[in-house]
């Protein structure tokens, strides 16, 4: 049936608005780095790239803008949550693709939806219900720790690394697994020695897309890190990330305190926007290969 | 050429949940032969291939009646691994596993315990001697093998496979994906073989089934319709199923 001229310009109509949605995502994500950058660039310029990266000390009202023990705190929080979260997630994500069933992946599948779903103020009640005085407890120190907040990070990123890994797992070739099987490899050969290395890009993706979520969250982490301004110096110290600095002052900042905080968002944003790249990088070249 | 049967089944019976795949199969695969399983796609064909070496059981609801022998020793009283390692398999996509050739080929040595590189060594050069691909890729063995031609990854599968030291070689069409002259140098490959392996090969190309086989099975629907040699069922067909499939009459 031809489409008359009417049908035909609700066609257009239609995807011409779904066209101006789908880029106005785009203009928000460009008006968001606009906004960041001319806050936050303007204060690199008057104390300098070096003093406020490498710099010490935090001291905004005072003139001092160094956010370097901010940045090892987020990497040290993010590596933790690595630890935790990376052996967890791949096991559970070679758990779902290789052994369980589908009454078993209708269930799970679900039930990480709604892990990732929970928001993050529970995560970080749960932890300084539970978490930070088990840490004080056993292990000692305030219990408002790198190791507390690595936990319970590392459940954060939990369905982020299970559900692309699982994908990634899922995307190997059966033929892979059947020549294995069929030069007599077990089923735990062939996972190990086919299955995750042919995966092994997507996996890493997955780390890396975590390591990206956990460095950007922000209200567990000050629920439970402490946020004590200096690099510690054993996982039971507590630390400030990046995230809860802004978080903590930005109520109150005003001038050049306000600025450094914007600052300290620039630098945040940087790093995402590496990982992200390297996460997309190791993603993309596995499709090209 | 040896009398004895490397592979048989007696009555053998295979369902995929309800469904009948195999009827009252009796069928042999005499030593340093090669047999060819014809037939029209659909009729059984690799679902007999994969009885001989279990690849059945990696699939929920099949249900297997009937005697299955490899070397006259019934299959469920071999140890699986052991049976893999004896009952090579070429797939009809080839297969090499996404890493370097030189890894491909020892894949299976690792798997069977086997970690003395010099001598893992050897046998990678034996087994790529074997199917002509030493002499091109022994200055590249440590080169992506999803790089190599079509032709060249069913080599490496077979040679691969060799590694193992197996008795006998099932391939599933292992000339489809292959352009025709890649498909007259796989059929050489295969002759060459088979002074030293039992091969069983499936085959929907009557042409390849007539110019490399010793015996040939006719299969359709399920059943193994005639069995003889080769020079039999493609100049006198008992059977006129058999005859009307080879003389291009259906299927
Ligand atoms: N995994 C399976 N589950 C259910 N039915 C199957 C399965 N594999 C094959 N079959 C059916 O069994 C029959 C024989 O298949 P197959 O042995 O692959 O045939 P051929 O190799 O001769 O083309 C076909 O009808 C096919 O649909
Ligand atoms: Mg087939």
């Amino acid at each position: 049936m031809p489409m008359t001229d009417k049908a035909l310009f609700k066609e257009k109509f239609i995807k011409g608005i779904l066209v101006s949605f789908a880029l106005s995502s785009l203009f928000f994500l460009f008006l968001i780095f606009i906004f960041i950058f001319i806050e936050g660039l303007p204060l690199f310029h008057k104390i300098g790239l070096k003093n406020i990266i490498f710099g010490f000390k935090w001291a905004p009202t005072k003139g001092s803008f160094g956010i370097f023990p901010m940045i090892v705190s987020s990497f040290f929080v993010t590596f933790g949550a690595l630890i935790v979260g990376a052996p967890l997630g791949l096991s559970c994500a070679i758990y779902l693709s290789e052994y369980s069933g589908k009454k078993m992946k209708m269930f799970l599948k679900p039930a990480l939806e709604l892990l990732a779903g929970i928001p993050s103020v529970v995560y970080g009640f749960l932890g300084v219900i539970y978490i930070v005085p088990i840490v004080r407890d056993c292990l000692g120190g305030p219990g408002f720790s790198l190791l507390s907040a690595s936990i319970i990070l590392g459940i954060m990123i939990l369905p982020t690394i299970i559900s692309i890994s699982f994908d990634a797992l899922m995307g190997v070739p059966k033929t892979y697994r059947e020549g294995s099987y069929a030069m007599g490899a077990t089923k735990w050969q062939t996972i190990f020695r086919i299955v995750i290395p042919s995966a092994s890009s997507g996996i890493l993706a997955s780390f890396i897309l975590g390591m990206g979520r956990a460095i950007g969250e922000t209200m567990a982490v000050i629920m439970i890190a402490g946020n004590a301004l200096k690099i510690p110096t054993s996982i039971l110290d507590p630390l400030r990330t990046l995230t809860g600095n802004i978080a903590l002052e930005l109520a109150y900042a005003t001038g050049d305190h306000r600025l450094g905080l914007f600052s300290t968002g620039v630098v945040l944003l940087v790093i995402i926007m590496i990982l992200n790249y390297i996460a997309n990088f190791s993603i993309k070249r596995k499709i090209i290969k | 050429m040896n009398n004895s049967a490397a592979l048989s089944t007696d009555t053998l019976n295979l369902y995929y949940g309800t469904f009948h795949a195999l009827i009252n199969v009796n069928f042999q695969v005499f030593k340093n032969s090669i047999t060819a399983l014809i037939g029209p796609s659909g009729c059984g064909k690799s679902t007999l291939l994969r009885c001989f070496n279990r690849m059945n059981d990696l699939i929920d609801e099949v249900r297997i009646t009937g005697s299955i022998l490899v070397n006259e020793q019934d299959i469920r009283t071999i140890d699986i691994i052991t049976l893999r390692k004896k009952v090579g398999m070429v797939f009809q996509r080839p297969n090499p596993f996404p890493f370097s050739i030189y890894e491909n080929m020892i894949y299976g040595l690792k798997t069977h315990g086997m970690q003395n590189r010099k001598q893992n060594q050897e046998i990678v050069e034996k087994c790529l001697m074997a199917v002509g691909l030493w002499e091109e890729l022994k200055d590249r063995l440590f080169t992506p093998a999803l790089s190599l031609s079509e032709e060249m990854k069913q080599r490496l599968c077979i040679a691969r496979l060799l590694t193992v030291e197996p008795e006998i070689i099932l391939l599933d069409e292992p000339c489809s994906a292959l352009d025709p002259i890649a498909t007259l140098r796989i059929e050489e490959l295969m002759i060459e073989l088979k002074e030293n392996y039992t091969i069983l090969i499936v085959t929907h190309n009557m042409q390849q089934a007539a110019r490399v086989s010793d015996f040939t099975g006719f299969m359709l629907l399920g059943e193994l319709v005639e069995f003889d040699e080769t020079s039999q069922i493609f100049t006198s067909p008992k059977n006129e199923k058999t005859e009307g499939y080879i003389t291009g009459r259906f299927g």
